[in-house]
């Protein structure tokens, strides 16, 4: 590929968004699927630090509706249909055989909904994930479409990490991996963002958080 | 009778805010024929796009095409020169033969069809027998240009000039039934009413002597030469007229045509002056 | 045919793992669903093929030399071969395509050519499509699934290799190509054939595009990349003619190229299929299309038309209004299955009216005697069933004619409807090409 479109470098950048944000999300609400057999989950606050509409019942409401309402704007269905919807859009770059586990994740995705014990096939979702960032980083030659993606998917990790208060301790490493990434890419990062990420420590208070979420989220703007 | 025409067209689109990507199609440069030879010309374009070639369209038009990639909130093209017309130094050419066949603004309606039965069996007859008052001989037939006069005629009764009360989709069924239009409709219902006759029509954009906006009118084929008949006034399109481009119908040949992004609002404002 | 059949399951979830899938509109609503695959292929012998193959190579022959004559000289029109108000009243004629010469002249690169085998055992076409015919991405992709479903079924049958089809579309394209990149430009991922559209682009190497990363400047087109623009030197566009260039076309187009059609007269790109094509595929001039070959080959068509009478003769009229109740009509404007009637399922009143329709408007339709075809086995609910085929051929033109040796077998899934098309429901096989 000698040359990418302006909007085939916005599709790969959120594919790599998408496929982290419904990986991690779902590796974070993992968990939770123990927590409620004797227990309760604090949604409201999920929904709270990833400033998202709290229309939800009950837990069950939530882990349901939450993960599995392709009509909920904010459900991870959503965000794998998106995922899936611009993968489409690339075929020809990133490849039939690696797109099928996009589709496999999505198909993943419904047959989950309908079962009594839903994490045992959503695990094989982040598998399919997984292996759909093994697939895409080993076949595609392009190094700028690899990182590009991977740019994408940084920027979400980051992104949720920062917003759930999670894995902070990881957050001056996340940022490490992600300007390598950018390096390799043709994106044109933000000035502003990048003096804020260059100088980056592990935050400690959710103002330093704050701070390097605005840096994260306006670090490409594509 | 031959003239020496100026002319000068000045149009300019204001948008309410900025756009980009304004790719725009132009017809505005004149015919150059025998009988409308342009002597000089200069066509401005602002905000200029890089290249300015001049290609043809399959209607035989002048065309300029550009596109203006950064925002602006204006765009203007003006055009001025001078041209030689003599019809009488026409050459005679084949007429395509789509210009026989209704085109999308001027299919025939059930109106239409009435219309054209009641006026071509009566207008003709009388026209026929006005000439046969004055003449021994057995009067031939009327020609095409004959029928095309007696329909421009009745188009012209038929309708009030009314501005604003169709726009540039408007069909030649639809203006004809509000019998309310501006030169854009006369032209269509004219030209739907001739192909109806069988004589092969076409529309013309244009300019005529004076000052104003642009001008529609229409041609008819007869015997190899077109000839220029002007509904809205009801009178041939002569030497005073100047061509700058023609097609089935209007769709086939505006002057000017875009596309652009950005939400904005558009006004035009058009000047044009002819003088001899 | 047992251990493919014994494999369906497997074949269906390769299928949607490689989101083999058909998008349909449905109440203002745009749903993806899974194209129906039968695994039971159609059989062609390759001795048969080879007629076939003769056939249709001379049939988008003459095609291809009409659509040029019909928008330069028009000599078929003046020698009155063709009558000219099947051309000009034809809504796929387009005058704005009067005069172009497309690159190395070919006006239909790909051509499908719809086909019925009767129960004699005579092909006869059914229509052609020279415009953007689609489907060409099922078989393609159908076969190579069923053979990493069932390797032993293609050990023990031998079948000509369908999976050349992107080399022959990229060869196509290479062929007439200006300068520049091959371009497939799509109108979009809501159309029903995006499935086709990116895989097609990815099996002939070439890039998918959307009206946004496309534009003319200096009657070139280009690929808008972050840096300097990439010139374009074919484009197979599979958006229809009509919204191919809003400053040319319909206005109102959102979704094509503005000025495509300057860079296109310029012949500074080729687009793929030519714009205009459509006054040749028109249900009207397929009365036509054998005159056609005699009068720029001097050759008798291979292959048959259906028997079809135009009620614009006198005595073609005739025959069709008294024998209206063992024809189908169909309206020559309307297409994808739609605007096809039989005469044996319409009331008295509906027959009458469309007797009357057809004497105000002789010139808007066509009548043919139904072919009695015959059906293919389909597998459904694990039972055999007979149901309506036909058969979709593709023809590639570029520095020569080629029939791609396989095509797309579609059938009706139900069991009183002729109609075989996607939209309407219908599923598809693959087609085989089988040596002895």
């Amino acid at each position: 590929m000698d040359s990418l479109s302006v909007s085939k470098v916005n599709r790969l950048f959120w594919l790599g968004r998408y496929y982290e944000r419904l990986a991690t999300t779902l590796s974070y609400l993992w968990d939770w699927y123990d927590v409620m057999i004797d227990g309760e989950i604090d949604y409201p606050l999920f929904c709270q630090k990833l400033s998202i509409d709290c229309c939800y019942k009950d837990d069950k409401d939530f882990m349901h509706n939450y993960i599995f309402d392709g009509t909920n704007p904010d459900s991870l269905r959503t965000v794998a249909d998106a995922m899936l919807g611009n993968g489409m859009m690339l075929r020809e770059i990133i490849g039939s055989r690696t797109l099928a586990y996009l589709e496999l994740t999505v198909l993943g995705m419904k047959s989950a909904e309908s079962s009594d014990s839903p994490t045992l096939p959503l695990q094989r979702v982040i598998d399919f994930v997984m292996a759909f960032r093994g697939s895409y980083d080993d076949t595609i030659d392009d190094e700028n479409v690899r990182n590009i993606i991977k740019c994408g998917a940084g920027v979400e990790r980051l992104s949720l990490y920062l917003r759930l208060g999670w894995h902070l301790d990881a957050i001056e490493s996340e940022i490490g991996k992600l300007m390598k990434r950018m390096n390799r890419t043709t994106l044109r990062p933000s000035q502003g963002s990048l003096q804020v990420l260059f100088t980056a420590k592990n935050p400690k208070t959710p103002e330093e958080c704050k701070k390097l979420l605005e840096a994260a989220e306006n670090l490409f703007t594509v | 009778m031959h003239r020496e025409l100026s002319f000068y067209f000045d149009t300019v689109l204001n948008f309410s805010g900025p756009v980009t990507e304004h790719n725009f199609l132009l017809r505005c440069i004149p015919a150059d024929t025998p009988e409308q030879k342009i002597l000089s010309y200069t066509l401005t374009v602002f905000p200029d796009a890089s290249a300015a070639r001049i290609g043809k369209d399959s209607f035989g038009n002048f065309v300029r095409a550009g596109r203006v990639a950064e925002a602006h909130d204006s765009f203007r093209y003006t055009l001025q020169g001078m041209a030689y017309r003599d019809d009488s130094l026409r050459v005679p050419e084949e007429a395509a033969p789509f210009y026989r066949y209704a085109s999308p603004l001027t299919q025939p309606t059930p109106e239409l069809a009435e219309f054209f039965a009641a006026q071509s069996a009566a207008g003709w007859c009388a026209a026929q027998q006005q000439a046969q008052q004055f003449s021994e001989n057995n009067v031939p037939a009327l020609n095409a240009l004959e029928k095309a006069k007696i329909l421009c005629a009745k188009v012209h009764e038929h309708f009030t000039y009314t501005p604003g009360e169709t726009n540039v989709m408007t069909t030649a069924g639809e203006a004809f039934a509000a019998a309310k239009g501006v030169c854009q409709d006369y032209a269509h219902v004219l030209i739907a009413l001739c192909r109806m006759a069988g004589i092969p029509s076409r529309y013309v954009s244009g300019l005529f002597t004076g000052e104003g906006a642009s001008h529609a009118w229409v041609e008819i084929w007869m015997g190899g030469l077109w000839y220029g008949i002007d509904p809205t006034h009801d009178c041939p399109a002569d030497e005073k007229y100047l061509k700058l481009c023609v097609g089935r119908d209007y769709a086939d040949c505006p002057i000017e045509r875009g596309v652009f992004s950005g939400w904005a609002e558009q006004t035009q404002n058009v000047f044009t002056k002819v003088t001899d | 045919m047992k251990t493919l059949l014994a494999h369906t399951k497997e074949i269906n979830e390769q299928l949607a793992r490689y989101g083999v899938k058909f998008g349909i509109y449905k109440e203002g609503r745009f749903n993806e669903r899974l194209f129906p695959f039968d695994p039971v292929p159609r059989q062609i012998p390759e001795k048969d093929f080879e007629v076939l193959e003769k056939g249709l190579i001379q049939r988008v022959t003459a095609l291809n030399k009409f659509i040029y004559d019909i928008y330069h000289d028009k000599k078929i029109v003046r020698d009155n071969v063709v009558p000219e108000e099947f051309v000009y009243r034809s809504p796929g004629y387009l005058a704005q395509c009067e005069g172009i010469t497309p690159s190395k002249n070919v006006y239909s690169h790909i051509s499908g050519i719809d086909l019925v085998i009767g129960k004699d055992g005579v092909w006869y076409i059914l229509e052609d499509n020279l415009r953007i015919p689609s489907g060409a991405s099922y078989p393609l992709i159908a076969r190579t699934l069923c053979r990493r479903c069932s390797p032993d079924t293609f050990k023990r049958h031998r079948v000509r290799d369908n999976r050349n089809y992107g080399a022959l579309l990229k060869r196509t394209m290479d062929y007439v190509n200006t300068g520049g990149i091959n371009v497939i430009f799509t109108p979009g991922r809501y159309n029903a054939a995006y499935f086709e559209h990116s895989y097609l682009a990815e099996q002939a190497g070439a890039v998918l595009a959307e009206s946004s990363d496309l534009f003319v400047e200096d009657q070139t087109l280009y690929y808008h990349t972050g840096r300097d623009p990439v010139r374009v030197g074919a484009l197979y566009r599979r958006v229809s003619d009509e919204y191919m260039d809003p400053l040319c076309f319909e206005p109102s187009s959102l979704i094509g190229i503005p000025n495509l059609m300057e860079a296109y007269r310029a012949g500074n790109v080729a687009v793929i299929n030519a714009p205009g094509n459509g006054v040749a595929d028109d249900k009207g001039i397929y009365y036509f299309v054998p005159k056609m070959i005699s009068y720029y080959l001097g050759e008798e068509a291979i292959l048959k038309n259906a028997p079809t009478y135009l009620p614009y003769y006198e005595e073609d009229r005739k025959y069709t209004l008294d024998n209206i109740d063992k024809l189908v009509i169909k309206d020559v404007a309307e297409a994808g299955g739609y605007g096809v009637v039989f005469g044996e399922n319409l009331t008295q009143e509906q027959r009458e009216d469309l007797k009357n329709t057809i004497k105000n408007a002789p010139r808007r339709f066509i009548a043919q005697e139904v072919i009695d075809f015959q059906d293919l086995p389909i597998l459904e609910n694990g039972e055999t069933v007979e149901r309506k085929a036909d058969l979709r051929a593709f023809v590639l033109s570029g520095e020569d004619v080629q029939v791609w040796p396989s095509g797309l077998t579609r059938f009706s899934r139900n069991p009183d409807s002729f109609v075989v098309n996607s939209s309407q429901g219908g599923g598809f096989k693959d087609t085989w090409i089988v040596c002895q």
